[in-house]
């Protein structure tokens, strides 16, 4: 089992959600999120005054898969979120060590 | 069927032959549902279940009493007395509702009655009813009730089930002598401010979208509200009391009694529907309601908004009548007459201003009611000085509205005031709220009517349609306060009042089947016609209305940093100030969808178009690109430069940094190689050109590359070649470096040929701009000798006059030139002939087509022949009209020259 969590472009999620759909995937979360990367903050000047805006607005979405299906989600993610320019985004996979269904207590992979 | 266990039983015999008293307490529950489920009212059931707890709990109580034996019999019937209290003392018992009871005794009674009440309290929590219970003494209560504010209150509605009367007599004498009689300013008020309290815990609006019927705004607590202050102030029990004191016009009274009893039926559904006290309206109840009560889907409306609607009416009416009366409980005890005796205050003839109070004197309110001139003058004044219009007169005008038409109020006073009202300063938001309340806001905009308490059946919005408009309003307000581009943008906006008629619009259209944009497209074009806005005007608000979507959609659903979607975005938007509208009112929309809708997030995203648009709007990217940047550029455009033609790396670099970024930004490196070749060989006195064919775009670009001082108005020239040509002009971009070397672009389509024009025709094209720039040949000899048969674009029809507008604010270098004319070959040109008749010189121009209108907006940058911003107003206004009439002329050439085209009459 793999926790994956991608940074991508806002306007890019409704993609990224069909690809993931598209394959198979059954859940994910999604979080409005600031941040930067190589990206770096703007720096906004509006009428001569700066504002500075350190962070640039993404949306982090985070989803947990099995092991066979991780290259799908990832190529899924790359393709979809591809702009091709700066800022296009991460992602990132860890090994997940269990998991829970609440209401009926089913642990592993039946609970993914 | 009672309850009460036969008396005297010994216990044992009792249980086998006793009806188990849960399941008599369940069928008389289910029979009482039924009732409601037939047409009773919620007012009959909640009385019934009155009678059964009453009837259980005296029963209990005496038969308790009577196996005690007769010492407690005396005990109980002389020292001690059970009350009801809170809502079960008012016979108010909902379904689920809690039970409070108190055992009131004096200092004469021992243990024993005490023993017996608990033994009936412990029966009423095996019966599974959540009791609330107390054991006090008459001084207890007094005590007590003058330092707690729900003792005090709950108190207000006691009642004796049993016991000793005389005892009961003698509390309720001494509490309300001493206790309701007391303080009552400071009572209420704190009940007022508590019940603020809960306002704010379970939505500040009425308009809530799952409303609490109890403690929302508008909910059964508002009533209970109206109930305490009456009762402390005026010593009225009942509704039917204050009714008929006059403390409550009949109307309220009615109103007042058909929101009471609506909560209290819907509340009865909700009850039994959950089984316990389930106070909130969800969706899902709605829906259910809804249909119960016979409400069916409409075309327009479904039935849970028709519902609702109703629902809201109800709330709405409850609380407006509710805050007039607190006013009224509230108000120091002045008579009306001594405001009249201050005639220092009188205002405009009509007005009366009394500290923050305005009014009018009853003398002269027919006259004001039946003027609706002077009804705006009111309202215009309360918002412009923050005043509080006086609620018995809003009373008035209120009832008043029902029996006025609509069209009384189509006066271009009424229009005039109106638009100063949206305007501002002073409160906007909260004016047209009162507006709204005393039902005037819909005689003015009649279509506000419509959505009045109209509900958006989706779980995005918070509030119903004319709520979130109305906070919308206040929200643009607020904006303009906050720290940050949003606020200072804000601030720069020049007409609020279009602004804020725009917000009051964008929504207008929900609750029909149609696309609400498009519906409020044709309502905004109809509210402009009815306050006799100018074209101008219109044209703004239209926009803002049609596509107040636009820039959320663009913002959070595409990439700012794909040109296309730029351009897209900026064609639609054309001008500053109708992007910075644009922003103000997308900020202001999503923020009053809910609390919290408007994150920074969202905010960042909205920002990072805005100022991503702002310099293809304003065609002032003037700013240079940074030393990375142009580094990296360089590499780029090097790699174009197959050829050895051009300088080194560095030469490129020092090239490049002369040019402003909105042309390197827009400009491909491949285009922009092949503009520095030209720049490269450039001789004096010469004019070089250089063409290409989009694809894509299927447009021509002319790169025109010379010097400035050749010739005076060389992008009016260009312009006149086009023109002359035949050539649809698109898009032009003038830079004229700091060292003289002018880059002018003009992209443009070519009407006469379907795909890539051929080589010749575009050598033409090139040749002629040469010789018409080095003076061989006479630009308007040149327009005269080439007039063509029309081509292209057909000329409107119906012909708008062109409209012309100054904006000194937006760029500080720059006077701006907003031009809106029907979309003519040659339009440019004459524009720019005009600016150069007038000794301007053009910086940039932006040409952008407003497709629906057939109409184009032009927005071009000019300064004095000395490069300074042209600052006297006299010579604007004149720049301004010699514009407009050269504009209209030579529009009105053209179709003169077309109409000859057509009658075959051409010389």
């Amino acid at each position: 089992m793999k926790m994956i969590e991608a940074i991508i472009k806002p306007f890019k999620l409704d993609e990224v959600k069909d690809a993931l759909v598209e394959i198979g995937v059954q859940g994910l979360t999604v979080t409005e999120v600031k941040g930067f990367g190589r990206q770096k903050g703007n720096r906004e000047i509006y009428r001569g005054s700066e504002y500075t805006t350190e962070f640039v607005p993404k949306v982090k979405i985070q989803l947990f898969v099995t092991d066979p299906l991780v290259p799908r989600v990832i190529e899924a993610i790359t393709r979809s979120a591809k702009t091709g320019s700066v800022g296009d985004g991460k992602i990132f996979v860890w090994d997940l060590n269990t998991a829970v269904r609440i209401r009926t207590g089913e642990t592993g992979e039946s609970a993914l | 069927m009672t309850m009460t266990p036969d008396s005297g039983s010994p216990d044992g015999l009792l249980h086998g032959a006793e009806i188990n008293p849960v399941s008599v307490l369940a069928e008389h529950r289910q029979a009482l549902r039924q009732r409601l489920l037939e047409g009773a009212s919620g007012g009959e059931v909640m009385a019934a279940l009155t009678m059964f707890v009453d009837e259980l709990i005296i029963g209990r109580y005496k038969n308790a009493m009577r196996r005690a034996g007769e010492e407690a019999q005396i005990e109980g019937a002389q020292y001690c007395c059970l009350v009801a209290v809170g809502g079960y003392g008012h016979r108010e018992l909902a379904p689920q509702s809690d039970i409070d009871i108190m055992f009131l005794y004096s200092e004469g009674s021992g243990e024993v009655a005490q023993a017996l009440f608990r033994e009936v309290l412990r029966h009423l929590w095996d019966l599974g009813f959540q009791v609330g219970y107390s054991m006090r003494t008459l001084q207890d209560c007094i005590e007590m009730a003058a330092t707690d504010l729900t003792i005090r209150t709950s108190l207000m509605s006691a009642r004796l089930l049993t016991g000793s009367p005389y005892l009961f007599q003698e509390f309720y004498r001494r509490y309300f002598r001493e206790v309701v009689g007391r303080g009552t300013t400071h009572f209420i008020e704190q009940k007022v401010e508590e019940r603020r309290r809960e306002y704010e815990k379970f939505g500040a609006t009425i308009y809530l979208l799952e409303p609490n019927v109890k403690k929302s705004k508008g909910g059964l607590r508002d009533f209970h509200l109206f109930r305490w202050a009456g009762m402390a102030r005026f010593q009225a029990a009942t509704l039917q009391d204050l009714a008929d004191h006059g403390l409550i016009s009949g109307q309220d009274f009615l109103s007042l009694t058909e929101a009471r009893d609506f909560l209290w039926r819907v509340r009865a559904f909700l009850h039994f529907e959950a089984g316990r006290a389930q106070e909130i309206l969800s969706f899902d109840e709605q829906v259910r309601l809804a249909s119960l009560y016979g409400f069916q889907d409409r075309p327009d409306l479904l039935g849970v908004e028709q519902f609702m609607q109703q629902y809201y009416q109800h709330t709405m009416g409850l609380h407006e009548t509710l805050v007039r009366f607190l006013d009224r409980c509230l108000a120091p005890p002045v008579k009306r007459k001594s405001t009249r005796q201050l005639p220092a205050d009188k205002v405009d003839g009509y007005f009366v201003v009394t500290g923050r109070n305005l009014t009018v004197p009853s003398e002269l309110r027919p006259r004001v009611l039946s003027s609706p001139d002077l009804l705006l003058r009111l309202f215009e004044m309360a918002g412009s000085r923050r005043l509080k219009i006086d609620n018995e007169l809003l009373d008035e005008i209120h009832s008043h509205m029902d029996s006025v038409s609509d069209e009384a109020f189509r006066t271009p006073e009424v229009s005039r005031v109106f638009m100063k009202i949206l305007a501002g300063p002073g409160e906007v938001a909260g004016t047209l709220e009162v507006m709204h309340r005393a039902h005037l806001l819909e005689k003015v905009i009649p279509v506000f009517a419509r959505v009045r308490g109209l509900m958006q059946f989706n779980h995005v919005h918070k509030y119903t349609v004319d709520q979130h408009t109305l906070l919308a309003v206040a929200k643009a307000e607020a904006l303009a306060q906050e720290p940050g581009i949003i606020g200072e943008v804000c601030k720069e906006i020049r007409r609020k009042d279009l602004l804020h008629l725009a917000l009051l619009l964008h929504d207008m259209g929900k609750g029909r089947k149609e696309d609400h944009s498009e519906v409020g497209k044709v309502i905004a074009e109809e509210t402009a016609a009815r306050l006799g806005c100018d074209e101008q005007e219109t044209r703004t608000l239209v926009f803002l209305v049609h596509q107040h979507l636009l820039m959320s959609q663009t913002a959070f659903q595409r990439d700012p940093y794909d040109k296309k979607v730029l351009l897209r975005f900026v064609r639609a938007v054309a001008t500053p100030e109708t992007l910075r509208k644009l922003l103000v009112l997308t900020a202001a929309d999503i923020s009053a969808v809910g609390p919290g809708v408007l994150s920074k997030w969202k905010e960042s995203l909205l920002i990072e178009l805005f100022l991503r648009a702002l310099p293809e709007v304003s065609g002032e990217q003037d700013e240079t690109a940074s030393p990375d940047r142009l580094k990296q550029l360089a590499g780029e455009v090097a790699g174009e430069c197959t050829d050895a033609a051009a300088g080194g790396l560095d030469w490129i670099e020092s090239q490049l940094g002369q040019f402003p970024l909105r042309y390197l930004q827009g400009t491909p490196p491949k285009r922009i190689a092949a503009h520095l070749r030209a720049v490269g060989r450039l001789q004096a006195g010469e004019v070089l050109i250089e063409e290409n064919f989009n694809e894509e775009l299927g447009i021509c670009e002319y790169t025109v590359i010379t010097h400035d001082n050749l010739t005076p108005g060389i992008f009016s020239k260009i312009a006149g070649v086009m023109t002359a040509k035949g050539l649809q002009i698109l898009d032009a971009q003038i830079i004229t470096r700091n060292d003289g070397v002018v880059v002018d672009t003009f992209k443009v389509s070519d009407p006469d040929y379907a795909g890539v024009p051929p080589v010749e025709r575009r050598d033409s094209v090139a040749a002629t701009i040469v010789l018409v720039l080095k003076g061989e040949e006479d630009v308007e000899r040149l327009m005269s000798r080439n007039t063509r048969l029309p081509s292209g674009r057909r000329l409107p029809t119906a012909r708008q006059a062109a409209e012309v507008q100054i904006d000194n604010e937006t760029c500080d270098r720059s006077t701006i030139i907003d031009v809106f004319a029907d979309d003519t070959l040659g339009l440019l040109y004459a524009i720019t002939r005009s600016i150069l008749q007038l000794d301007l010189s053009v910086h940039a121009a932006r040409i952008s087509l407003r497709d629906e209108l057939d109409q184009v907006a032009d927005v071009i940058y000019v300064t004095d022949q000395h490069g300074a911003k042209i600052k006297d107003h006299a010579r604007l206004e004149a720049i301004r009209a010699t514009i407009k009439k050269d504009i209209d002329q030579f529009i009105d050439q053209q179709v003169a020259r077309s109409e000859a085209v057509s009658a075959g009459s051409l010389t």
